[in-house]
């Protein structure tokens, strides 16, 4: 209950609680977590649709966003409420937020989009381009091509969001849809995380029946392999440079904590440069990646700097230092969190990643308890795997 | 329209009215316990008006603002503490969001600052180097001009509040330290400050902590603004841009029913804002502001320049026409639903709850519910509300053709 613990701090008398409905096995259902929040009277509702897309039919959930936003948006929006779509590397995922009374009507807009989806010839292309320039704008900044270059090395099966060509072509044709849907879509697959002034078995109520599955009528097509193969690197006026290290049986907290000590040691030594340390946790895996942007003289020193960014944090470990760093995350949480919307999204990226709603919780308990000896450890297992890298040069203007 | 014009003579003699200080207790202080919220927001505002400036010094209570706090920046964001400054017309807002273990500390180094703190050549020069360079940054922006122009055309020629609470480039560039710091020493000062708490604390534990550096309650501070005399013409102003900004703003007295104003402003967005049959709108925006004097509804639309007539008539024909709107009563439920849904979200971080509560103890005098009773909204209280609004303002900015 760390979550709602650091909600409450200092009132003895809270009305914030994290619950999860039991998991029921005669009926698949979906997993619910609620966060009580009865101060304001706003809910955020979010639903996502857990893992993959059916193998060689990357894209599809993100398809069907596409298919279903305007409707959903004109709907929701008709009472009020704001809609978010996002396609994460775990899950497809419609976000709702409006009155807490109208909780049974964002339910009911929500249920919808499990329905089997449907869409007219017209519809189904347009949604497919607006998917291919999606491909294609993951290419188009340096910042964005590093990371889908790093991404396609790290994660090859964590096809991106957007799909791919041949999976456009798959999805477009006839039944192409209902195929897709049939193995993407189960009850049990589905999350609901509410946070807001409603009631754990009110949202049960609204959520007891989803729409039925489809039944598979086609088989899974040969699962794709990502080759995805690295357009062009575009236009940039600095030197993008990116190393990243596979942080697999390696305990995902410290590995956070990793990630935030190489980062600020790298802005130090790179004052001029723009650092990025992310640390990209999904059920494909996780990884520590930084990112650095730097003038085209001082490329360099970035470049060695990268190549002994966790040598230097390992050196740097520090009982204060990690203090310090596992406060700054929890506090970063806290402050990003303080809507209903940004709540739900956070406890829900874990239970997507997890399946399990307290597992945030007990990430940032764990965070708060590592010692400096695991993050060495952590440390040391990362620099032992081989770095992965991606560089945009930057560009030679005439007369340079 | 008769009631329409009665109440702008009655807003017109008001014109002339000073506001002074009152010696009445006025609660200063506001705290609103939410244990669900995972932060604390607390704004803090300084009753300094653009009136407290001199015309050649404008925007000196911002750079002031923005230099006494410059030396705790490091610290606040050791804290994981986030600060922001909005200069208004009539006061200096300073909000601040801190976690729950850091809000005493990051609270008390912001209120020590602003009430105690110093400031040397090199902050004011860093601060009004950079406060220079936004300015001009701005300057090309034609949402800026717009917004210059529609405050100095409602608030009327020599106002002080018809001039941009943030100065000039050339104001602030002549700033000097000695100024900032004299500025500092007679307008930052507890007597002037109203504060809001919102987050998981106690009520009084946060009233303890902080009535150490401000009053809970005291005299309503002077100030002595009287109300502008708004254009009585149209003002078109020609600008060097694609599209016309038009901006169309009511006043209304500090009587009106403003949660009724809220609404009208959203329904008359609702109608003017880009659609099937309005697609030459490119941008809409709404705003209700309130201050001591009374507030003003301000609508901006901005549309090609050889439609700009046809969209400042079309404004005020909406507003007027929900003063008389079969369609409001007929279809009120689903109205008042939606404006529910989209005034709750502008209360939905607790920055925001921090900034109306404050706002409604400065101007009004004394805490107000933070959510309304929509259940008590009625379509004759819009209705009501669209008759009560004074005669607007009204400004063109773009390429004006001749003969406007």
């Amino acid at each position: 209950m760390l979550l709602a613990l650091y909600l409450t701090t200092s009132l003895a008398a809270a009305d914030t609680s994290l619950a999860t409905a039991p998991a029921l096995e005669e009926q698949a259902r979906p997993a619910i977590a609620v966060l009580r929040q009865t101060s304001i009277p706003l809910v955020a509702l979010r639903l996502s649709i857990l893992a993959d897309d059916p193998p060689g039919y990357a894209g599809a959930g993100h398809l069907i966003q596409h298919l279903v936003h305007a409707r959903l948006r004109d709907q929701v929006g008709r009472i009020g409420g704001r809609v978010r779509l996002e396609r994460s590397s775990d899950a497809v995922i419609y976000s709702v937020s409006g009155p807490a009374e109208e909780m049974p009507f964002f339910a009911e807009a929500l249920r919808s989009v499990l329905e089997p989806p449907s869409a007219t010839e017209v519809e189904l292309i347009r949604a497919s381009q607006e998917l291919a320039e999606e491909r294609l704008a993951e290419w188009e900044t340096a910042g964005r091509h590093v990371r889908a270059a790093l991404r396609a090395q790290l994660f090859p099966a964590d096809l991106p969001a957007a799909g791919t060509d041949a999976s456009a072509a798959r999805l477009t044709r006839r039944g192409g849809l209902d195929a897709a849907w049939s193995l993407l879509y189960r009850p049990e697959r589905v999350s609901v995380v509410a946070v807001g002034d409603v009631r754990i078995r009110d949202v049960e109520a609204a959520f007891e029946r989803l729409p039925a599955p489809l039944e598979a009528t086609v088989a899974s097509p040969d699962a794709e392999i990502a080759r995805v193969e690295p357009l062009s690197a575009p236009q940039a006026t600095r030197g993008w440079l990116a190393t990243a290290y596979l942080a697999d049986d390696v305990s995902p907290a410290a590995v956070t904590l990793a990630t935030r000590l190489a980062g600020d040691l790298l802005r130090e030594r790179l004052p001029t440069a723009t650092v990025d340390a992310e640390h990209w946790w999904s059920h494909h895996g996780h990884a520590l990646v930084l990112v650095v942007a730097v003038p085209p003289g001082e490329i360099p020193e970035a470049r060695a700097a990268l190549a002994s960014a966790l040598r230097d944090a390992r050196r740097a470990v520090s009982p204060r230092r990690l203090e310090l760093a596992a406060s700054g995350l929890r506090r970063e949480m806290l402050f990003y969190s303080r809507t209903p919307d940004r709540m739900a999204e956070v406890i829900g990226s874990f239970l997507d990643r997890s399946g399990d709603a307290d597992s945030a919780q007990r990430f940032y308990a764990e965070l708060e308890e590592l010692s400096t000896r695991e993050v060495d450890r952590a440390l040391d297992e990362l620099m032992d795997r081989p770095p992965v890298r991606a560089e945009v040069p930057p560009q030679t203007l005439p007369g340079s | 329209m008769l009631r329409r014009i009665l109440r702008a003579a009655v807003l017109g003699g008001l014109t002339a009215v000073l506001i002074q200080g009152s010696a009445r207790a006025q609660q200063r202080l506001i705290v609103r316990t939410e244990a669900g919220t995972p932060v604390i927001a607390t704004q803090v505002l300084l009753a300094i008006a653009s009136s407290d400036e001199s015309p050649s010094e404008a925007g000196i209570a911002h750079v002031a603002a923005r230099a006494v706090t410059r030396s705790i920046l490091p610290a606040l964001d050791s804290l994981g503490a986030r600060l922001a400054i909005n200069p208004q017309k009539d006061v200096v807002a300073i909000t601040l969001t801190a976690s729950p273990d850091t809000w005493e500390n990051a609270s008390r180094l912001l209120l020590v600052a602003l009430f105690r703190g110093r400031v040397d050549s090199a902050s004011v020069a860093g601060v009004t180097r950079a406060v220079e360079a936004e300015l001009r940054g701005r300057r090309n922006s034609p949402a800026d001009a717009a917004a210059r122009a529609a405050d100095a055309a409602f608030h009327g020629d020599g106002h002080p509040w018809g001039r941009p609470a943030v100065g000039t480039p050339e104001t602030v560039a002549r700033l000097s330290a000695s100024r900032v710091s004299a500025f500092l020493r007679t307008h930052f000062v507890p007597e002037r400050a109203f504060a809001s708490v919102v987050g998981p604390i106690d009520e009084n534990a946060a009233r303890a902590h902080l009535t150490r550096f401000l009053p809970a309650a005291g005299p309503v501070p002077a100030a002595l603004v009287a109300r502008g005399r708004p254009a009585r013409a149209p003002v078109a102003l020609d600008y060097d841009a694609v599209t016309t900004w038009v901006s169309v703003a009511y006043p209304f007295t500090l009587t009106a029913d403003l949660e009724a104003l809220r609404m009208l402003a959203h329904l008359v967005a609702d109608e003017l804002s880009f659609g099937p049959t309005r697609r030459s709108v490119y941008d809409m925006r709404s705003e209700v502001t309130t201050r001591a004097t009374g507030g003003e509804v301000r609508f901006t639309v901005v549309v090609p320049p050889e439609e700009a007539e046809r969209w400042t008539a079309r404004v005020q024909e909406i507003v007027d026409g929900m003063a008389d709107q079969p369609r409001l009563v007929e279809s009120w439920r689903a109205l008042v639903r939606r404006y529910r849904g989209e005034r709750l979200h502008q209360l939905s971080s607790p920055e925001q709850r921090a900034a109306e509560a404050v706002r409604n103890l400065f101007v009004i005098g004394e805490p107000r519910p933070l959510f309304p009773d929509f259940d008590a909204l009625t379509a004759s209280r819009v209705i009501d509300a669209a008759a009560s609004l004074g005669n607007p303002a009204l400004v063109l900015l773009g390429p004006i053709r001749p003969g406007l």
